[in-house]
């Protein structure tokens, strides 16, 4: 090189480092806004959802007698009767018609407050009237009223009081239809899979289902909701909210997807081990059985879990099939009415009682801890299945 | 005039059959023939890979295939186990005698062909499974061994028969993979053999080795040939020299020349295959 | 084989091939020059010629070296097959048979000047006819390698037999004239020790013409005799 090159190179070569520094400081740049929104949003999350893992709940003295077994406001004193939630003082009547016992005595007990009261010693807007507030302030002093753990939050079902609201139902139906979206899609996702990728022949029917697979996976997920309406509702007349439809549903809609998923982990497999079985006169199945599935297993494994995860989170179709119904019991079987986590969470959404807007991000946090369990549980099934070679 | 009559002449001396290339007449080779290919033309798809080879690969020798890549060595080679069957769209026509017997005849279990005709590839490819596993997989598969101390026995001897016994009979339960390149291509030719099979097909076993490697296995071939017909591609020439009885020369799907490997090496009839084995190639 | 073979595609391999060959070719005329000047000397008494015969065989052994190590390392860095592997071969072979052609060469050199010293004896014009006769063997083994002429080389065998004759004949003539002439016996006794000489360096020159016939036909033509090689056993044309 003469002197000029030399210069042109030397300026060009630190140009190239200038240029690698401002690409890594882009890419570093990236990640930090991509964190920051996260923490942005956990953070809100968080802030607004964690006051409803606890709830107030009130000490006072519950009558078992005539007038209450009539009127089950007046199974506590009439200063009580705004503080006292409506979901303990309904359920009296009843227990004293299945105990019979019960009649005529009285205890003291822990039960839950109403919405306003909780949200008023939350420090939050409340609709209490002073003289309620008063009640409130004294008992407080008391110690009679207090801020505890909501372990109801775990174990109810959904209510129209803010109070006793739960995300239990919702949890069993979402684990419902997550069980049937596993068994509609995974077995005939994976065998599709495999017989496309191991055996198929390579012509224009094969090609044909290809694109349409690939084309499926891009299709707005409404539109599964629909032909679930229209096909396993209106043709197979399953029962409408059904954990059964929407599994089934989901199914259909996560079938492309583990397809894909599935077809890329056997397609990992490289070929030299299908040759050497093949070499030492295994049959086609026996190579796909005894080695490309355990390699692929893995892959197809996380796939599926990613996958599911997704369908954990989907919403729309649900909607349409009619899982987004008011479920106060957890369902006992996938034929009857359920509601998914997402679906619970739109629904305290639109709830116009202040006291709901709590319950919503803590419907968020369940349904985000549910999904990071799942990816977990991904990442933990690949480690133990994971072979090298 | 006089250089073809004397190449004729040394063909004499030497004793070699040979297949002259333009009439494709097949002198009577004095061994027995284990695989006969007979004028066989293999296609893929549209694109013709063979042309008309006929070749007699005798028995208990080592035959080399040599020639430019893309020539047809390794497609001929996968014909004779079937290999190509797996390629879709791949066609053969003519006919390659097993035993005299025809490979492609339909009432052929493809299977068992593989069984008796095994093949060791370019890059070693033990099954991500332990030692152990590697070499019962195939007994086992074809049903062959009935109880664990008969698989122990047979394991033993396939792994001493080709001399990795001393290296790994301690750690048998640890994956084929943790061995080095040449102890899996070793391994490898231990898993198939350890269904007996008449015939080893070897593509390039030593292309992904080093030498010393490539030494042990190469006289580990030496030693196979009492029991085993093996039929080696090769883009190694000193490695066919070393190893083959007979080489064929191959050069755009055809069979330039065929015959005893010294022969070859030393006096081709052939001027292309003069030019390739000398270096002289395009 | 008619058509120009293709140059190797490693030229460096093309060159050491090119480079040993033309060694051989020039160390062929060093010894033959180194003849030329040896039985000129002995015919014209020159004892100057005879020193220069006799200095120049270190340059013929130090070509033997340089050749047989050219081709050492042609073997080693190229493993040289068929036609290569034979050239190689006939290459140093052939430095060996002209190494011993200019011992020959320079004990003549030696032996013209012993003779100088004595009277010159008519007997040593015999020596013209014979050394013709080995100078057209050698200069035609060596233009049977250099151009491969494989007629040329099977040719030489024949040709060596009437020199042999011719060798036989003149030591039985030089045996009677030593006889006749005791005074002389030194001189006649070293003249028939060049006789010998041509007759040995007849030999070289076959051993030359039959590794051209190998190198260009891969036919090993020693020891077959002069029957077989008549009667055409080796395919001559006919």
């Amino acid at each position: 090189m003469n002197p000029e090159q030399e210069q042109r190179y030397q300026k060009r070569l630190k140009a190239r480092r200038r240029a690698d520094r401002r690409f890594r400081v882009f890419g570093i740049l990236a990640i930090v806004i991509a964190i920051l929104f996260l923490v942005v949003f956990f953070i809100d999350i968080i802030g607004k959802g964690h006051m409803a893992f606890v709830q107030a709940n009130v000490e006072v003295d519950l009558h078992y007698n005539k007038k209450s077994s009539i009127n089950y406001r007046l199974a506590v004193d009439k200063e009580y009767q705004k503080i006292v939630s409506r979901s303990v003082l309904r359920v009296i009547p009843k227990r004293m018609k299945d105990n019979p016992g019960l009649r005529g005595t009285s205890e003291t007990a822990w039960v839950l407050a109403t919405a306003d009261v909780d949200q008023y010693l939350k420090g939050k807007v409340s609709r209490l009237q002073d003289r309620e507030k008063e009640v409130v302030d004294r008992l407080r002093k008391e110690g009679r009223i207090k801020l505890k753990f909501n372990s109801g939050f775990f174990t109810r079902g959904d209510s129209k009081l803010p109070e006793a609201a739960g995300i239990w139902s919702a949890l069993v139906g979402s684990l419902y239809v997550l069980l049937i979206t596993l068994t509609c899609s995974v077995p005939v996702g994976v065998m599709t899979a495999i017989y496309l990728e191991e055996f198929a022949v390579d012509n224009w029917i094969t090609r044909l289902i290809e694109v349409n697979i690939n084309n499926l996976a891009a299709i707005p997920s409404i539109l599964f909701g629909l032909l679930g309406l229209s096909i396993i509702i209106g043709v197979f007349g399953a029962p409408r909210s059904s954990a059964l439809v929407g599994g089934v549903t989901l199914g259909l809609m996560m079938l492309p997807v583990i397809i894909i998923s599935s077809r890329a982990a056997l397609r990992a497999v490289p070929d030299s081990i299908r040759e050497g079985a093949t070499g030492v006169g295994a049959s086609r199945w026996q190579v796909v059985q005894h080695h490309v599935l355990p390699l692929a297993l893995p892959g197809i494994m996380t796939g599926t879990i990613l996958s599911l995860a997704q369908a954990m989170g989907e919403t729309a179709p649900l909607l349409i099939v009619g899982l987004m119904a008011y479920i106060p019991d957890s369902p006992n079987s996938v034929l009857e009415g359920a509601t998914v986590l997402p679906a619970q969470i739109f629904t305290w959404f639109s709830d116009s009682q202040r006291a709901f807007a709590e319950r919503t991000a803590a419907g968020i946090l369940v349904l985000l801890v549910v999904l990071l369990t799942l990816n977990a549980g991904a990442i933990w099934l690949r480690r133990l299945t994971e072979r090298r070679w | 005039m006089l250089m073809t009559t004397l190449a004729m002449e040394s063909e004499t001396i030497a004793g070699a059959g040979r297949i002259e290339e333009a009439t494709q007449e097949a002198v009577p080779a004095p061994l027995q023939s284990k695989l006969s290919i007979k004028s066989v033309d293999f296609f893929y798809d549209k694109f013709q890979a063979l042309y008309d080879v006929s070749l007699e690969i005798p028995k208990g020798q080592v035959t080399a295939l040599i020639g430019p890549s893309g020539c047809g060595k390794s497609t001929l080679l996968r014909c004779l186990n079937r290999m190509n069957d797996l390629v879709p769209e791949a066609r053969l026509e003519g006919e390659i005698l097993f035993n005299g017997k025809d490979l492609y005849a339909p009432e052929i279990d493809v299977v068992d062909v593989r069984r008796q005709i095994g093949m060791v590839f370019q890059k070693p490819n033990p099954f991500p499974k332990s030692i152990y596993e590697n070499i019962a997989y195939a007994p086992r598969i074809h049903g062959v061994v009935r109880s664990r101390s008969e698989m122990d026995g047979l394991i033993e001897a396939c792994l001493k028969r080709v001399g990795l016994w001393d290296e790994v009979s301690d750690r048998l339960d640890q994956p084929g993979t943790s061995l080095s390149g040449g102890q899996q291509q070793r391994l490898c030719i231990a898993r198939t053999i350890a269904v007996e099979p008449e015939v080893l097909l070897m593509d390039e076993p030593c292309s992904a080795l080093d030498p010393i490697a490539t030494a042990r296995v190469e006289d580990l071939i030496a030693e196979l040939k009492e029991d085993f017909t093996v039929v080696i591609v090769t883009h190694n020439m000193q490695q066919a020299t070393r190893v083959s009885d007979r080489t064929a020369f191959f050069l755009l799907g055809k069979i330039i020349e065929f015959g005893d490997t010294s022969n070859l090496f030393s006096n081709p009839e052939n001027q292309e295959t003069e030019d390739y084995i000398s270096g002289r190639f395009g | 084989m008619n058509e120009p073979a293709r140059e190797h595609i490693l030229t460096s391999f093309e060159d050491a091939l090119r480079d040993s060959r033309s060694s051989v070719l020039r160390m062929a005329s060093v010894a033959q020059q180194n003849l030329e000047h040896a039985v000129s000397g002995l015919l014209t008494r020159n004892i100057e010629l005879c020193n220069e015969a006799i200095a120049a065989d270190d340059e013929v052994n130090a070509f033997e070296k340089a050749i047989d190590r050219d081709g050492m390392e042609i073997l080693m860095r190229f493993s040289p097959v068929a036609t290569d592997l034979r050239h190689v071969l006939a290459a140093m072979k052939i430095a060996n048979n002209l190494e011993r052609i200019s011992d020959e060469a320079e004990g003549i050199a030696r032996r013209a000047r012993k003779i100088a010293k004595y009277p010159q004896i008519p007997e040593t014009a015999m020596m013209e006819p014979l050394y013709g006769m080995a100078s057209a063997l050698f200069s035609d083994g060596i233009r049977a390698y250099a151009e491969l002429d494989v007629d040329l080389g099977l040719s030489l065998n024949e040709r060596d037999e009437k020199l042999d004759k011719a060798h036989s004949k003149t030591i039985k003539e030089l045996t009677r004239a030593m006889e006749r002439d005791t005074k002389n016996l030194k001189v006649y006794l070293h003249l028939i020790f060049v006789v010998r000489c041509f007759e040995r360096i007849g030999d070289h020159a076959v051993n030359i013409g039959e590794e051209s016939v190998f190198v260009e036909s891969a036919t090993d033509i020693r020891h077959i005799g002069a029957e077989a090689l008549k009667e055409g056993a080796l395919g001559v044309s006919p």
